[in-house]
């Protein structure tokens, strides 16, 4: 287990919060793009995607990470880039398209192949800038050589101006394919035995602006399938809705089977800041055998503050975990036709079900869907698997909208509700998905650990760093 | 050109220096410049009580050379790495001094 970066939340006058990593001093990451220290000011690094000024959604780019950091895509429709961030102390800047311009970092050393003017570095497509403290990085193709000929979890990129390339996170098995290439399509899959991909692509993260109603959201750095928060107040009433998603820690690792990357985030929004904390945990297995990708999913929340977790059935959902989605920029209006099943708990059985438009239920351990979108079928089947924490969580509850493509599973016990202060809770879902419809009969129950939240925990547990010393000597 | 041994010694400590035993760790080579590493001697090589591995290589010398060596880190250690960059392997030279009584 490795913690790739912390990240101190900063606020900015012109944004409302930046994650800075404690292992890139000088450097900043907002949802639209990276500001720079530079000659004692903070610049921006073009292209920059500003927040929309009003309702609306301005999305820019993606962000995956390795074993060392994280591999950014920023986009603003004319110039693109690919930003390398290592905690090894180093920046790497790829051009894609158009114009990019990065204005020298304070207290780096640089290489590029670009124009140097006043103190700004200008690339055009292909052209680089790396910043680099002590360890200066051996440079391939696209990022440095050591992530594209690494070995692990093979990652097939393509960007949003088409270009594509391959990185390994190092870390795991299997292989995903990822291709932003389109706001509006399924584009992001992952590979089975018969060689096709299929949604949903999961080890991944969004950095994006996005909001609902009035109210601005910055997803810094987001892991997909993703947690969806607790509504503070009625999102229609366009007050105060979700909050704003800056992370506090990553951390990446394996266990020789499976890969996993880990977040913790303080949630908090410009009025009223730090209202609860919540870790969030998404660990990737692929079944040869069985052709099925399994994903499992934790989540613990800290409530600091009393919060309401806002869930009005027919209109939204609450504090959860969102087993399907229908793109990869959280686009709504988009239709799938699927069939779908709920497992019982009182009856142990099996049950079809059906649904229009948003849908809640209550009493199912599991649910199945087939989720057709884009000419790819891929059948999800979800369950219940751990609990813990101060509140009892008695009833199952998920909220199902075919519309918004998305099927959210909780626990009825903290949904439209004020979550005490002090309270936590946790819980996990793991998630199948599969070219057939593949599921569990009857659903095992979920493990209860009471007041014992380690399931969680356990994924934030740093472990001892080492360092080596290499001597050499010619006989 | 010749070929000459070097001995590659890597040492696996905690941050607080103290050695770690029984561990593996990988040691590689390159030619500066070059994007792959080659393995030196049979990796994983185990370290002894001293926290350390040591083998040999035989490299083409005089050259310029990159040594790496890797801790993948286990339940409890993070994983480490370190290299040594362009290192000049020179050759060896000798000198045969005669003398000729006249």
């Amino acid at each position: 287990m490795v913690k790739v970066f912390t990240f101190n939340k900063v606020s900015d006058p012109t944004e409302i919060f930046y994650a800075e990593p404690n292992e890139l001093p000088n450097v900043r990451i907002s949802a639209g793009g990276i500001k720079v220290l530079s000659g004692g000011s903070w610049s921006k690094v073009q292209p920059y995607v500003d927040r929309p000024a009003t309702a609306g959604k301005a999305t820019s780019g993606f962000a995956m990470p390795y074993r060392n950091g994280l591999v950014m895509n920023i986009d603003d429709g004319s110039n693109g880039m690919i930003v390398q961030l290592d905690n090894r102390g180093f920046i790497l800047f790829r051009c894609l398209r158009g114009t990019v311009t990065v204005p020298l970092i304070d207290g780096y050393n640089y290489e590029h192949n670009g124009t140097l003017s006043n103190s700004t570095i200008t690339l055009s497509a292909g052209q680089y800038a790396l910043f680099y403290k002590t360890y200066k990085p051996a440079l391939g193709t696209y990022l440095t050589s050591d992530v594209e000929s690494g070995t692990g979890l093979k990652i097939n990129v393509t960007t949003i101006d088409g270009s594509s390339f391959v990185m390994y996170a190092n870390i795991g098995h299997g292989e995903a394919n990822f291709n932003p290439t389109s706001y509006d399509t399924v584009d992001s899959f992952f590979k089975y035995a018969d060689g096709s991909y299929r949604p949903p692509c999961l080890p991944v993260m969004v950095n994006a602006w996005r909001n609902r109603n009035t109210q601005q959201h910055a997803c810094i750095i987001k892991l997909r399938p993703y947690l969806m928060n607790p509504y503070l107040d009625d999102p229609n009433t366009g007050t105060n809705q979700l909050l704003d998603n800056v992370p506090r820690s990553l951390y990446v690792g394996d266990n020789g089977t499976s890969f996993y990357f880990a977040f913790e985030y303080d949630m908090h929004d410009t009025s009223r800041e730090h209202r609860f904390t919540v870790r969030w945990v998404v660990e990737y297995s692929y079944d040869p055998g069985n052709d099925v990708w399994k994903v499992r999913v934790f989540t613990k929340l800290h409530a600091v503050t009393d919060i309401y977790n806002y869930d009005e059935g027919g209109v939204t959902v609450g504090y959860g975990i969102l087993v399907h989605i229908g793109t990869f920029y959280e686009d709504e209006n988009h239709d799938i036709s699927d069939s779908y099943y709920g497992f019982k708990a009182s009856t142990g059985e099996w049950e079809s079900l059906v649904f229009s438009g948003y849908t809640w239920r209550t009493g199912y351990r599991a649910v199945r869907i087939n989720a057709s979108a884009y000419g790819k079928q891929v059948y999800i089947y979800a369950k219940y698997i751990a609990k813990g924490g101060s509140l009892s969580l008695t009833t199952y509850k998920h909220g199902r909208d075919t519309v918004h493509a998305l099927l959210d599973m909780y626990y009825a016990d903290f949904a439209d509700k004020t979550i005490p202060q002090g309270s936590i809770t946790a819980f996990g879902v793991e998630m199948w998905y599969a070219r057939s419809d593949v599921y569990e009969d009857p659903v095992p129950a979920e493990a209860d650990y009471g007041s014992d939240t380690s399931f969680v925990d356990q994924y934030f547990q740093e472990k001892i760093p080492t360092q080596i010393t290499l001597t050499i000597t010619p006989l | 050109m010749a070929t000459r041994t070097v001995q590659v010694t890597a040492k696996l400590t905690d941050i607080n220096g103290s050695p770690l035993a029984n561990k593996s760790i990988n040691l590689y080579y390159r030619e500066s410049g070059q994007t792959t590493w080659n393995d030196i001697g049979t990796n994983p090589h185990t370290t002894d009580t001293n926290g350390e591995v040591t083998d040999t290589v035989d490299l083409t010398a005089p050259g310029v050379y990159d040594f790496r060596a890797e801790f993948p880190g286990d339940a409890d250690y993070e994983s480490s790495y370190t290299e040594l960059l362009n290192q000049k392997i020179k050759a060896k030279t000798q000198i045969t001094l005669t003398i000729t009584p006249q």
